[in-house]
């Protein structure tokens, strides 16, 4: 109690020593938090955007200038569909069928129905669809010949959700120029999964009369020894912050990077991320992280350095008052805590005022501005001793001769 | 005495090592600070030359209504909402006081050039069953006596404008007003100008069916007014027809059509920045050079020309292109009806005047193509180029447009921009908000300027903390060591003085040894902070930590922070240290001087009492 007292006491009568000392707790602790803000603010913003900041992709011709009415070549859909990084994944390609028997040539122009081969309810652009009980979005992903039908197809068939559908299916012929014809018609029965419905607000009427899974479509022309190519494909990404990885992959598929001088073709072999908002933010954040993290233990080592020779020097300017207090009789180690306990106790406050400023700034948390400060304290005690060494060695009769 | 001031120093080994230590460190400190924000500035004023922002502005319906009509496609009432865009607010609504543009907004148009003898890059990606033209004027006559309320087969008699192959075909005609009861007799010919699309037959299957199309209405705005659209897409052949007012309409309307498959949009610009695909990075200059400022503002005769029209024309840099301007169109986006990844494009606009005449030219210009560009789809219609589309400075149309308006409509995302300060578009919304319209709505692409901007600030916040420290430091060592290294020299000093030593050669005793010792570690200090700012700069200039591949950044955005060198001013560099030593030199003579203004014998005197 006696040394605590001594130690109030001490730091009462060196005002101006103890505001110095307090000023210069404040400042250096004040300003590991603000750095320590910074880089916490800055990681924080990053994984935000990672989030917050979409980036999709789809497949295009060679020049770029259609994402749609291609035709893509199996591996590259292969490819897409195995990547792990990738999400809201979608293919389609048209499909169409009748419900009667007609030369599969004039499809498009007699009165067939427009259907997308497809693995999402995405494809089409009516979103209110009423599935039949237990199935979901995700029977799109079979292979089982099931189908989404529109409202009107359903009432113009005179059927129902649940039913089966005998619908003939006019197959694809792609040839060496990627032109696509319809050349034979096969009957095959389908299950009615689900409809959808078009609201007034829905102007695009354009929308497919039937979804039907690709994989269920695909594997019918593969029987017939046909190809099934997709003409359009898109995805996300899980996380934004893996496109490298997901471009590594898709270079090694075979995907081409844009080149608009090419000749037009339909041939979907290149990719086009929209990633330019996410790649110039996060390149920012990355530098800015990188910069904080390269300076952050300069200026710590640094600061660290400045506490140490402020405790010495102060420590230094009293030598005088520590060889009197040993004159007087005191132990060693008993003027050893006052000291430090003095300083302790200043820098103490000089933390827990720099703590609150930096809580009212707004970035750190009490448990890691806490960790900072005992850091620092740490550092003030760990100088104070060092220091407290220093003066120990000196002779205690010279002290009292100088004082004569 | 400089030698004893020295001697002085170097007598308390210690503390003069830590001095010149702390000193070093501050001096670091401060010009590493000084340095950043000396590179943040230069790095802010190239930004304003590397970015721009500009704004788009769009006029919001003043009123939708709820519509039905009969389509007559799917024999059924749909529902349509039409939405009213007049009186149009005009672009100069948006010039107030408040708010102060680089580039004011202009509700640009685009203008149709007729270029005959060039071969025109068609759709890529056209319907395959109407192959070709889907527009044509022919004779007809109706299989029965109908009304075009419902669809009516007509048997084409001969084809005035459109492809032959349709010659004696038998084709279902659709009205497009269901009001619209007028007969049509089968023993009477009648001329029509319809579209090509698909209608179900009355068994169920689709065929070839006719619309009217627009391409016969009138359009034009004349006087700040919209001519009362004539849409008379039929009329019936008699007896010298042609020779006829109503029978030249209709060969006018025919050289018309011929003249707009002829024809490919230019698009006057106050800068290649404004026109949103070039700003968005979707359009970009492959070969040549881009039109300079001073080419936009004195109006010369230039112009950028797409790569995929100048590749079927044999067409090079420095060549020449003489545009035949012959309509202005202020009602849409020419992207709309010249696009390369569409077939459903039609007229929206009538080709004929108020006088059923096919617009004359009204201006006619050689100019040199100074650069060709390519486009990749964009994600709107307003971000992606027109097919054979060509730009001009828009001052370099001298002739006035107000005769040949084809159509006039709403500001548009994609035909009205303009320029504003970076950094300023909170401060425009507020103006806006407070004196502007709010019928009109605004976006804002500035090419990332704020995210660099943002980075540039967290940089500049650094360097302000780097400077705060150094600063508060430098201020609190100064003192603490003049105060131990000059004042605490008290007794020395008046000693010196009773040896008869002048105040002068105190003074320079005092000081000489302490500031040389300033001047070396601020030195030292200085070289320090610049070879830390090094390091710094270089870890700015990092190389792309994402892969570009199959990235929508082009070529010019990807480098946008090569093209903000973060430089540092000399200046500013020498001026750190200057100042630090003329601080310290100042505050130590302070110290020295009021030693050296105390009587020594009154010091002497002070010392006896103690």
């Amino acid at each position: 109690m006696f040394i605590f007292r001594t130690a109030v006491e001490n730091i009462r009568r060196h005002k101006r020593k103890s505001i110095l000392f307090f000023m210069a707790c404040l400042l250096l602790s004040l300003i590991m938090q603000v750095i320590l803000i910074n880089l916490q603010v800055t990681e924080r913003e990053y994984l935000e955007i990672r989030r917050s900041i979409p980036v999709t992709g789809r497949v295009t011709n060679l020049t770029g200038t259609s994402s749609s009415r291609l035709v893509i070549p199996e591996k590259n859909i292969a490819a897409i569909e195995n990547c792990d990084f990738l999400k809201d994944k979608l293919y389609q390609a048209p499909v169409w069928f009748t419900n009667h028997e007609i030369d599969s040539k004039d499809v498009r122009m007699n009165n067939s129905y427009y259907g997308l081969a497809t693995n999402s309810a995405e494809a089409t652009s009516y979103k209110e669809i009423t599935w039949l009980e237990g199935e979901s979005e995700k029977s799109l992903s079979d292979e089982e010949l099931k189908i989404i039908v529109s409202k009107p197809l359903l009432e113009a068939e005179n059927t129902s959700l649940g039913k089966d559908l005998d619908l003939y299916i006019h197959y694809q012929h792609c040839d060496a120029y990627d032109v696509i014809s319809y050349d034979f018609s096969k009957q095959h029965t389908f299950r009615i999964i689900g409809f959808y419905t078009a609201n007034d607000n829905e102007q695009d009427r354009q929308g497919a009369d039937i979804l039907v899974p690709y994989k269920a479509i695909t594997a019918l022309h593969k029987e017939e020894g046909r190809r099934y190519l997709m003409d359009g494909a898109s995805f996300s990404l899980v996380d934004p912050a893996e496109i490298n990885a997901v471009k590594e992959e898709m270079k090694k598929t075979g995907y081409l990077s844009i080149a608009p001088g090419a000749v037009p073709s339909r041939k979907g072999n290149a990719l086009l991320f929209e990633d330019s908002t996410f790649i110039k933010t996060a390149t920012n954040f990355e530098d800015n992280i990188r910069l904080n993290k390269i300076f952050l233990p300069v200026l710590l080592g640094a600061l660290l350095v400045v506490i140490y020779l402020l405790v010495n020097m102060l420590m230094q300017s009293r030598r005088e008052e520590y060889l009197l207090y040993r004159v007087m009789g005191m132990r060693r180690r008993s003027v050893g805590v006052l000291f430090c306990l003095e300083h302790i106790l200043i820098a103490l406050g000089g933390v827990i005022v720099s703590l609150i400023l930096s809580m009212i700034m707004g970035g750190t948390s009490w448990m890691q501005g806490a960790i900072l400060s005992l850091l620092v304290l740490l550092c003030i005690c760990v100088g104070t001793m060092i220091a407290l060494v220093s003066i120990g060695r000196n002779s205690l009769m010279l002290a009292v001769q100088k004082n004569d | 005495m400089v030698r004893k001031s020295i001697k002085t120093l170097l007598r308390t080994p210690k503390m003069t090592f830590s001095f010149v230590l702390f000193l070093i460190f501050t001096s670091a400190l401060l010009a590493l600070g000084g340095n950043i924000i000396s590179m943040v500035k230069s790095g802010s004023q190239k930004l304003d030359e590397v970015f721009t922002t500009i704004g788009v502005v769009s006029q919001e319906p003043w009123d939708t209504k709820r519509m039905e009509y009969y389509n007559a496609y799917f024999k059924k009432n749909e529902i349509y909402y039409e939405e009213n865009y007049r009186p149009e607010i005009s672009d100069s609504s948006l010039l107030i006081d408040e708010i102060e543009y680089i580039q004011t907004p202009w509700q640009r148009p685009y203008y149709g050039a007729h270029m005959k003898d060039y071969v025109l890059t068609r759709l890529e990606s056209r319907n395959v069953d109407l192959d070709g033209l889907r527009d044509l004027i022919v004779e007809v006559t109706p299989v029965e006596d109908c009304t075009l309320v419902d669809t009516h087969l007509m048997k084409i008699e001969k084809i005035i404008f459109g492809y032959d192959s349709y010659s004696n075909m038998e084709i279902e005609v659709i009205g497009n007003d269901p009001e619209d009861t007028t007969m049509f007799y089968k023993d009477k010919k009648y001329i029509m100008c319809l579209m090509a699309t698909v209608a179900p037959k009355e068994d169920g299957t689709l065929t070839h069916a006719f619309t009217p199309t627009m391409a016969a209405a009138t359009t034009q705005y004349y006087n700040g007014e919209h001519t009362k659209a004539k849409f008379e897409f039929y009329d019936e052949v008699t007896e010298g027809f042609y020779e006829r007012e109503e029978g030249k309409r209709w060969l006018e309307l025919k050289d018309a059509l011929q003249r707009q498959l002829e024809t490919i949009p230019v698009l006057p610009a106050d800068s290649t920045d404004s026109l949103l695909a070039f700003h968005k990075g979707k359009a970009y200059i492959e070969e040549g050079a881009d039109l300079s400022v001073e080419e936009y503002e004195s109006g010369e005769k230039v112009c950028l020309v797409s790569q995929a029209f100048a590749r079927y024309n044999n067409l090079a840099i420095g060549d020449e292109l003489e545009l035949p301007l012959y309509y202005a169109n202020y009602g849409t986006i020419p992207q709309k009806f010249f696009y390369t990844n569409s077939d459903n494009w039609y007229y929206d606009f009538g080709l004929l005047n108020k006088d059923n005449k096919a617009y004359p030219v009204f201006f006619q210009e050689k100019y040199r193509i100074k650069g060709l560009y390519t486009a990749v789809s964009g994600e709107s219609w307003e971000d992606s180029m027109p097919m054979n589309g060509v730009v001009i400075p828009a001052k370099s149309v001298t002739a006035k447009d107000e005769d040949n308006i084809i159509d006039y409509g709403p500001m548009l995302e994609g035909n009205t921009t303009f320029q504003i300060q970076n950094g300023t578009v909170e401060e425009f919304m507020k103006n806006w908000q407070a004196y502007g319209n709010t019928q009109l709505e605004f976006e804002f692409y500035d090419k990332g300027y704020s995210l660099v901007e943002g980075s540039l600030k967290r940089m500049e916040k650094m360097a302000i903390i780097f400077s705060i420290v150094g600063l508060i430091m430098m201020v609190s060592l100064v003192f603490f060591f003049c105060n131990i290294f000059i004042t605490k020299q008290r007794e020395r000093a008046m000693i010196e003085r009773l040896l008869g030593v002048s105040k002068k050669g105190v003074m320079i005793s005092l000081l000489t040894g302490f500031l040389l010792f300033s001047a070396v570690s601020v030195g030292i200090g200085t070289g320090l902070g610049t070879a830390l700012t090094g390091v710094f700069q270089e870890e700015t200039r990092t190389e792309a930590i994402f892969d570009l591949t199959y990235s929508n950044i082009n070529v010019d955005e990807a480098n946008v922070y090569e093209q903000i060198p973060l430089t540092v001013d000399v200046r500013e560099v020498l001026a750190v240290p200057i100042v630090t030593l003329l601080f310290i030199a100042v505050v130590a003579a302070i110290f020295a001087r009021r030693i050296v203004r105390d009587s020594p014998l009154e010091m002497l005197g002070r010392r006896e009492d103690l």
